[in-house]
């Protein structure tokens, strides 16, 4: 099994789709560094005040009173004088806010929607292009027991989505450090974010590497890519958006309403039917479904 | 006991609106281990899809076989790993280069990287071997299945067509290596439709059309189960001689002056005798073989008008 995995692994890693994608997100990680980086505000948020402040006065007829009334930065800073004025530098914790229903702010959480796009479509890829290719044959008469090829071709997909996820989340973070280091705020980032940060990656990661196997396991039906592809986005938007709209009650069953449940990156105003640990479960329940109608029917099909 | 066994092999595809297609149809067929056996048949008569069924690819619908002396449907990992085989074109990753398939293969089955490179230089693969299979001819790419098959050095070779899309200097190095690995003691089990290849190669054949073994043996007796070729006589009196060899129990047809002896017993000293003892002296006895192309064609046309 070791060696059939390895064989998949260095198949997929080796796929021009995988690397046309892994460079585009790289050119895009390096252009959200640096542009970040070059348009970041640096004033802080007393002084970015002050500013603004001095800024209105170019419009009063006697400039010279207005900017003495103006307050010191000190003055803003110590408290004493109320001026309403967000932070306008780059926060470190921007990247993953630590509190629920943050969805909206959090930058890599919404990179994290493109990735679970991203992990279907290569999925059912990486198992549609070796029907296109006819290998699928040449594999099983190397190694016939299908159950165990099906497994390895499935768990490959999850691996290779679930590295080129977290991959591609730490490289967009590093392009960010140093906006945040030299130009913004790394208040807020300690040892508790970071763990958080970890293992909200992980866990999120997890479910990019069982969209993956849904892709995968859709291209091993359909015996191809566009197919599979087609039919999942059919389903996930068509089928689900259709149904909903007919019965509300059915909408706790449906897979995106849990899918956001599950990763807990969770819209304000979104309805929450069931508990993360509920709808994690009852996705498991909806995977391990299709990854056995898959086997069985990769088991039972004739070839060629 | 033979290397394949087949009994009763059937295979039955059934269409979207319930229309059945059968590509075997009740196929028996018993290969001796040792030698080239070739496996002919016109298209679409059942090769690939026996093939395939000894190969796990396909379930048949009813009928047992056995390979190696293992049930090749419920032993099919030990069959596999005894077995070399290439069915239709090789296909194997495209971006990858020759050797790195075939590396990549060699792992599943813990062959070394010094039988690949043997594998590669036999089928004269060496120089190109880095390059991409995407950048491979039909030839070279066949070459690579062969190659494929050689580094797992199995017991018996399955080859599908081994040498479609080869040059004649190819097809002679195939027809070779075929040999010369049949005559190592190993059994080489090869399907195609280059019938005088077959015949220069193979120790025995079986001819398959409409998914049943119409002819199957040594490619002698095959031949003369499609004639086995005839004697063309020519005599003075033509219309006497037949008369008379056919009193004598000759199969006998005339085709103008000359008189053609067919069947089994012809023998042209016998032949001659009868016709001396009736006062007649032949002037010609001329032995005509028969090719394995007319004897093919005769059984499946046979079959098929049939």
């Amino acid at each position: 099994m070791s060696a059939l995995l390895a064989v998949e692994l260095r198949r997929a890693f080796s796929r021009r789709f995988v690397h046309v994608l892994a460079a585009m997100a790289l050119a895009i990680i390096v252009v959200a560094g640096f542009g970040v980086f070059l348009s970041a505000e640096t004033e802080a948020p007393a002084a970015k005040a002050r500013s603004e402040l001095l800024e209105t006065c170019q419009y009063e007829s006697d400039v010279a009173r207005c900017q003495a009334e103006v307050p010191t930065v000190s003055e803003i800073e110590s408290g004493d004088i109320f001026v309403v004025s967000d932070d306008p530098r780059f926060e470190l914790t921007e990247l993953w806010p630590d509190e629920p229903g943050s969805f909206d702010i959090g930058i890599l959480p919404t990179t994290t929607l493109l990735g679970f796009f991203l992990a279907i479509v290569v999925g059912a890829s990486l198992i549609g292009a070796e029907y296109r290719a006819g290998t699928i044959e040449t594999l099983l008469v190397w190694e016939p027991r299908r159950l165990r090829v099906v497994a390895a071709k499935l768990l490959s997909t999850a691996v290779v989505a679930l590295l080129l996820y977290l991959t591609f989340q730490t490289l967009l973070a590093l392009a960010l450090l140093p906006t945040a280091v030299f130009r913004g705020v790394t208040e807020g980032a300690d040892a508790a974010w970071l763990g958080h940060l970890v293992v909200s990656l992980l866990r999120i990661g997890a479910i990019v590497a069982a969209l993956a196997v849904v892709g995968g396991s859709f291209a091993v039906i359909t015996r191809n890519t566009g197919g599979a592809i087609a039919l999942v986005f059919a389903y996930l938007i068509g089928v689900e958006v259709m149904v909903q709209s007919l019965s509300d009650g059915l909408n706790r069953w449906f897979v995106v309403p849990n899918l956001v449940l599950a990763t807990g990156l969770i819209p304000v105003d979104f309805e929450l039917t069931r508990s993360a640990a509920a709808a994690t479960v009852l996705l498991l329940g909806y995977l391990a479904t299709l990854v056995a109608v898959t086997a069985g029917l990769f088991r039972t099909r004739d070839l060629g | 006991m033979g290397v394949i066994e087949v009994e009763g092999l059937r295979k039955r595809y059934v269409g979207w609106r319930g229309k059945q297609t059968t590509a075997l149809d009740g196929l028996d067929l018993s290969v001796p281990e040792g030698g080239v056996y070739g496996f002919l048949g016109p298209n679409g008569s059942g090769k690939t899809t026996t093939i395939r069924c000894l190969l796990g690819l396909i379930r048949p619908s009813a009928g047992s076989s056995r390979v190696l002396g293992v049930d090749s449907r419920r032993s099919l990992g030990e069959v596999v790993s005894r077995v070399g085989s290439i069915v239709e074109t090789p296909r194997f990753f495209p971006n990858f280069s020759g050797e790195r398939n075939l590396t990549l293969f060699a792992g599943l089955d813990g062959i070394e990287p010094t039988r690949v490179r043997a594998a590669l230089e036999t089928t004269g693969l060496t120089e190109r071997a880095r390059d991409s299979f995407r950048s491979y001819s039909l030839g070279m790419k066949q070459r690579l299945g062969m190659a494929a098959v050689l580094m797992k050095d199995p017991e018996l070779l399955i080859l599908d067509e081994p040498a479609n899309g080869l040059d004649p200097a190819g097809i002679v190095e195939v027809r070779e290596l075929v040999r010369r690995l049949g005559a190592e003691g190993r059994t080489v089990f090869v399907s195609s439709h280059l019938l005088a290849e077959v015949q220069q190669m193979c120790d025995r054949v079986a001819i398959l059309n409409r998914g049943r073994c119409v002819a199957a043996g040594p490619v002698d007796d095959v031949l003369t189960q499609g004639g086995g070729g005839r004697l063309v006589v020519r005599v003075e009196e033509p219309r006497r001689a037949e008369d008379v060899l056919t009193r004598a129990g000759f199969e006998v047809t005339r085709d103008g002056d000359a008189v053609l002896v067919t069947g089994t017993g012809r023998d042209g000293a016998q032949v001659s005798r009868c016709l001396a003892g009736a006062g007649m002296y032949p002037w010609e006895i001329t032995a005509q073989t028969v090719d394995l192309e007319t004897v093919f064609l005769e059984l499946t046309g046979r079959e098929t008008s049939g």
